[in-house]
């Protein structure tokens, strides 16, 4: 017996790499195939670009912008999922498991200790603050006035206007990215001037208005100096504003005692709490509490950037693109266009018509003459002659795109360095590297699908499986006595007959023969439906007409099942059944005066029905590998349709996954034959 | 009891084709008679050269380089063996027959003719100017028509007027190319336009050549039913522009007077068609004076042209009737939803299956020899990586691999045989012809020739190999089947040699899409595939008879 299990042991250490090649093979050619996820992802989203805009709405330009122009960030997350940046052989170790994949973990708002009464708490403090401030600033927007660094400050004469408007340039060069440091900064500037200019200058914090007010003047200066005489003019008006200032200041300072008292900061408008002093933070993870608010911080800033940018933009209909600005093209300018160079237009038009695949080239085509395209319309990368007229709209532009990318870099930086990340929505995620792969049970998510592979693959295996048994089965009940009786009446007309009959089974393969049944007999006989593995009502129908409905749809794919074996197993059935019969054992029982029934039934049969059992496990695979086309004919969404679809959308974690059962049950299947072999027939070696 | 009527209904319906069929049968044979019985005619001829004629050449042959040209005893017996199994013998001819046959296809489906003969009118202008077309003698006037319009020439200035007679063979052209490896016969088929400019065949350079033997078959009622139909469509061509002349002017809100001119460039288009109504009428002459001669293949129809000048929108079912009113040839299968003409694809698919299926055997059972032979014959390590490697290797999910392969390398008709080998044909005989040479290794008469010092590669191709070659024999046809049925489910599920290759595989995929209204599609490549691989089991079976024969005793 050593030498069977040897025997076995030595299959079952083939498993490993025969599963490790047949996938590294897999995975190397799918990963050379084009036409991926990310090539897929990117096709949808232009499409979704080319169709969703089609109505070319005005004003919707940075909306639009976002659904053509592709956001890198969202591309590098799916090349990271599919681990397409990586080089193959680490890319299949990481689907394997045997390599550490980064893996995005969402952080979840930390709900520490008293978070519910603490939250309250500060948000009400938080709340009235705000309403201090808005109370406050609306008082004085409505009086021109403000409070710089606690002092009261009015809004400027005409003619200081015009002469503070010379350095507005100035400022905005300034301004580059926290607005905390660099007004601090301006504001050093304009008091250094020479000769003295005697304004400040401040953004306005009321409604949160990008930087200024009204149409030209995007930043408003305040003048600090209140002469005597406009004071006793607007005594109580200055009373009022002293004591709103007042009021908020007050409100500020509840503000912050409470935050010190709880220990606890409230984070802008995200309900999240900070710790900074307690050991409380239920992950005790010090670096992470640290990466926080910065990230917070700097998330906020771009955001806020990024609004106060397109509301810039939105005023003359500019959109950004790639660091530039662009404004709609206007039929005249498009026309003009078409004369100067029509075969630029032309070609542009043909790319457009060309779909989502040739965005890539309209892109680039528009770029050569600084165009682009949003939904519809084209757009035209601003002149530096539009810049000069209206210099100060621009430099403001241009700042808040400054700061909009230098709060991404930033974000960048804190993400590499810190492993932490935001999302547009302002969520949390950590970036983690840990081992995920098939090892672990980690077959990744069906791009097409979105689900887990594992989960698809399980309940479409359930309906394979049913089809496969039944037809397995049913092959047994039509073979076995076929090849027996033909054994039987070996060289008679019903033998030459039934061999007609096998040999066409042979040379008709199982999806043939249900394409014929589908065109010949379904089409005509209305209770044979024409696809599907159950009718569509099956979860309204109950006892034998759920069953009659389940036959009715089993008929032609379990005839293609059957027909697929039917030949082999009839001849193997037969020419074991024959040998037997020749053999001695067979003769020593017919001459001990047995009837020819028991001879064959009890005697010989039960020998010949040896290699017919052996063959299970290689039916196991052979129900897996057969079923692509009869599950495709008809239209059973088993595993293999499964499969055929994902080959066809190129969704490779479903791909791997098929393959990956496939070999698995392939490989069982095999020593499960000779493991059936081994213990019914006692005369079987394996391994010399 | 509804269960009854339908039966009933069957019967009845059963009874009634069965009734119909003797004058069905007829039916087919005056409409279809003349191709089917030139189809046989071909067959037996191609059944003369493969059996006899090829046969008796290499024979005559071998004998006269020195060779015996004899099977040895064993090797007879068995082949006698073989071909006392009529019917896996009868298999045998007709398959191989019709694979030979297969060959020419080129010279019997084809929308090329075998022979065209044209004269046409050429004259010479005194200035050395010549011009091409049909001439109409007037008097002093010379009139030349063409298709696309004419001149009038005095006849002062015409030098001499000359007849030249064109001969061509596109056909033979077209089949010599493609069995050529010296690049394509030129001078057999120049690509003239015989006098035609058009219509030529949809997406195609070349002259309706059908056009050309319908005319040629009768020429005055075709050419002039030909013009007839050009005026006609003229007519209704103008009605349909007034009316749509009229919507928009009703669209508009503004009055539309009917009798109002048409615009210049309808007229001059009209003018044109005209034109060619009346060169069509100036070819009856040349057609009915015999100068034009043209035979067309037996089906003049090539497997990937679509073919759109037929009546009624693709797919076109099968018919019986030969040919339209007009004199239009019908294909006889129908055609596919592409307008492919069915018949044409199943024979070129027939061609291509079983090619790729013979070679794919033929060159794997080459690999598998020469790897299990090399196997068994020297063992040790090399054997055992090598069946570890092929353990692997068949443990591949083969149709599924294949798909995902092919989707990647859009494979043609050589890498897909390539690709076939690589992940299966080659295992396919190798791990056999290793059992075969471990055995015959431990023979005595191995044993003897090594010890005279006989090279090993002699010991294994003169000795080992000719005592091994049973199970080579026998597995090739049903290989033959597997690699047939592999290409057909590749192509049917769409990932095989795409849509350029005809193949049996293209119109299952066609047929279904299309199960309700045309189960031709379908069935007629079944039908084939089926009576193919029939054919090349029957003969698997009648050779394993053959040369493996399992003697049963039987006791009773």
């Amino acid at each position: 017996m050593s030498g069977m299990t040897s025997y076995f042991i030595r299959r079952l250490l083939l498993v490993p790499p025969t599963f490790l090649a047949i996938t590294l093979l897999v995975y190397t050619v799918l990963r050379l195939v084009p036409g991926g996820p990310v090539e897929q992802a990117m096709a949808q989203m232009k499409m979704g670009a080319l169709s969703g805009e089609a109505g070319g709405s005005d004003g919707g330009g940075s909306q639009g912008q976002k659904d053509s122009h592709l956001s890198d960030e969202g591309l590098e997350d799916l090349q990271r999922y599919y681990s397409l940046d990586r080089s193959i052989l680490v890319g299949y170790l990481q689907w394997l498991g045997a390599w550490p994949r980064e893996k995005e973990h969402r952080i979840h708002a930390v709900p520490v200790k008293g978070y519910e009464t603490t939250t309250k708490i500060l948000q009400e403090a938080y709340l009235a603050e705000k309403k201090a401030l808005v109370d406050r600033n609306q008082y004085l927007d409505k009086a021109n006035l403000t409070f710089i660094g606690g002092v009261l400050h009015r809004s400027l004469t005409a003619k200081e206007a015009k002469e503070a408007q010379a350095h507005v340039s100035e400022v905005n060069r300034l301004l580059e990215i926290s607005f905390d440091v660099e007004m601090r900064r301006v504001q050093d500037y304009l008091k250094n001037l020479k000769p003295p200019l005697g304004v400040t200058f401040s953004s306005s914090q009321i409604s949160q208005q990008p930087l200024g007010r009204g149409s030209d003047h995007n930043f408003v200066f305040w003048s600090p100096t209140i002469e005597e005489k406009e004071r006793a003019a607007r005594a109580t008006v200055f009373a009022q504003a002293s004591f709103l200032q007042d009021a908020y200041l007050e409100a500020l300072k509840a503000r912050k005692r409470l935050e010190s008292e709880t220990g606890y900061e409230l984070l802008g408008v995200a309900v999240f709490l900070l710790n900074l002093t307690s050991t409380e933070v239920p992950p005790p993870d010090r670096l992470r509490q640290l990466a926080f608010r910065p990230l917070y911080r700097v998330h906020h800033l771009k955001g806020q950037a990024q609004w106060r940018l397109t509301r810039h933009l939105q005023k003359k209909g500019w959109i950004d693109y790639g660091g530039h600005f662009y404004q709609k093209v206007t039929p005249l300018e498009q026309k003009s266009m078409e004369m100067a160079n029509p075969a630029f237009i032309k070609k542009a038009k043909t790319l457009t018509e060309g779909g989502p695949g040739k965005l890539d080239d309209l892109f680039a085509h528009l770029e050569s003459q600084n165009w682009t395209v949003v939904g519809t319309n084209y757009y035209s990368r601003i002149t530096d002659a539009e810049k000069q007229k209206d210099p100060v709209f621009f430099q403001t532009a241009q700042t808040l795109l400054e700061v909009r990318e230098r709060a991404g870099e930033k974000l960048d930086f804190i993400h590499k360095n810190h492993n932490y990340k935001i999302n547009s929505k302002g969520l949390l995620y950590r970036t983690e590297s840990r081992f995920s792969g098939v090892l672990q049970f980690d077959f990744g998510r069906s791009y097409q699908r979105g689900e887990p592979v594992l989960q698809s693959i399980y309940s479409k295996f359930e309906i394979s499986l049913w089809f496969g048994l039944i037809g397995f089965f049913m092959s047994w009940i039509v073979c076995v006595p076929l090849g027996i009786l033909k054994a039987i009446r070996h060289r008679t007309t019903f033998d030459t007959l039934s061999s007609v009959l096998v040999f066409l089974g042979y040379s008709i393969p199982g999806f043939i023969l249900c394409l014929l049944l589908i065109t010949h007999v379904a089409v005509h006989v209305d209770w044979i439906p024409l696809g599907g593995h159950k009718p569509d009502n099956f979860d309204q129908l109950t006892g034998l007409s759920a069953f009659l409905g389940r036959v009715r749809h089993m008929m032609i794919p379990i005839a293609g099942y059957m027909v697929g074996s039917f030949a082999t197993m009839t001849i193997l059935m037969k020419n074991s059944l024959m040998e037997n019969l020749g053999q001695d054992y067979v003769r020593t029982a017919f001459a001990k005066g047995l009837t020819e029934r028991r001879v064959i039934f009890v005697h010989a049969l039960r020998n010949s029905l040896i290699p017919i059992t052996a063959s299970i496990g290689h039916a196991l695979s052979l129900l897996f590998a057969g079923s692509f086309l009869i599950e495709k004919t008809c239209n059973i969404d088993g595993m293999g349709l499964m499969g055929f679809n994902a080959i066809k959308d190129k969704d490779f974690p479903i791909i791997m996954g098929t393959l990956v059962f496939g070999v698995i049950i392939r490989l069982t299947g095999n020593i499960l034959s000779d493991l059936i072999w081994a213990l019914i027939d006692p005369r079987i070696r394996f391994g010399k | 009891m509804y269960w009854l009527t339908t039966i009933f209904g069957w019967i009845v319906d059963l009874f009634e084709w069965i009734l119909n069929l003797p004058w069905l049968i007829a039916e087919i044979f005056t409409e279809r008679g003349f191709l089917l019985l030139s189809f046989a005619i071909v067959f037996f001829a191609s059944y003369f050269l493969t059996h006899k004629i090829v046969p008796a050449f290499f024979t005559m042959v071998g004998r006269m380089l020195g060779f015996q040209m004899k099977f040895t005893p064993l090797t007879a017996k068995r082949v006698q063996r073989f071909k006392s199994i009529r019917r896996g013998y009868v298999c045998f001819t007709i398959i191989s027959s019709l694979f030979v046959m297969s060959l020419g296809l080129e010279l019997l489906v084809n929308n090329k003719p075998l022979y065209i003969r044209y004269t046409a009118d050429i004259v010479h202008l005194k200035d050395g100017g010549r011009v091409e077309g049909r001439v109409i003698d007037r008097g002093d006037r010379v009139l030349v028509r063409f298709p696309s319009g004419e001149i009038e020439i005095p006849r002062e200035r015409i030098e001499r007027i000359e007849q030249k007679e064109e001969v061509q063979y596109p056909a033979v052209a077209n089949w010599i190319g493609k069995w050529s490896p010296f690049g394509k016969p030129v001078d057999l088929a120049q690509n003239k336009r015989f006098g035609l400019d058009g219509p030529g065949i949809e997406g195609d350079s070349e002259v309706d050549y059908r056009q050309f033997s319908r005319w040629v078959k009768n020429p005055v009622e075709a050419l002039e039913g030909d013009a007839k139909q050009i005026e006609a469509n003229i007519e209704s061509d103008k009605i349909r522009f007034r009316k749509m002349l009229a919507d928009s002017a009703r669209h508009r809100n503004l009055p539309y007077d009917p009798k109002s001119p048409l615009p210049a460039f309808k007229l001059e288009e009209y003018k044109q068609r005209r034109n060619e109504a009346a060169y069509l009428r100036s070819l009856q002459a040349t057609f009915a004076s015999g100068d034009v001669s043209i035979w067309m293949p037996l089906i003049p129809f090539s497997p990937l042209e679509k073919l759109l000048h037929l009546p009624g929108r693709p797919p076109l079912r099968p018919s019986i009737k030969s040919t339209t009113e007009n004199g239009i040839t019908l294909p006889m299968m129908g055609t596919d939803s592409g307008g492919q003409d069915v018949l044409a694809q199943v024979l070129y698919g027939f061609r291509i299956g079983l090619a790729f299926a013979l070679l794919v055997t033929f060159i794997g059972n080459f690999v598998g020899v020469l790897v299990g032979g090399a196997m068994g014959y020297y063992g040790g390590w090399f054997d055992i990586l090598l069946q570890r490697f092929i353990e692997i290797w068949s443990a591949i999910p083969f149709l599924f691999t294949l798909m995902i392969l092919s989707d990647f390398i859009k494979p043609s008709f050589w890498t897909m045989v390539l690709l076939l080998l690589f992940l299966r044909a080659w295992i396919g005989l190798t791990n056999t012809m290793r059992g075969e040479f471990y055995r015959e290794k431990a023979r005595d008469y191995v044993q003897a020739a090594q010890a005279i010092g006989v090279r090993d590669g002699k010991v294994m191709t003169r000795h080992i190999l000719p005592n091994a070659l049973v199970p080579l024999v026998t597995y090739t046809p049903f290989e033959i089947v597997a690699y047939i049925s592999t290409l057909v489910s590749l192509d049917y599920l769409g990932f095989g040699l795409g849509p350029d290759t005809p193949s049996w595989g293209n119109l299952l995929k066609d047929g279904s899409e299309n199960i309700s209204n045309y189960p031709h599609l379908i069935t007629i490549p079944i039908l084939a595939f089926a009576l193919t691989l029939f054919c090349v089991v029957m003969v698997g079976e009648a050779v394993r008879e053959g040369f493996d024969p399992k003697k049963y005793a039987r006791l009773r």
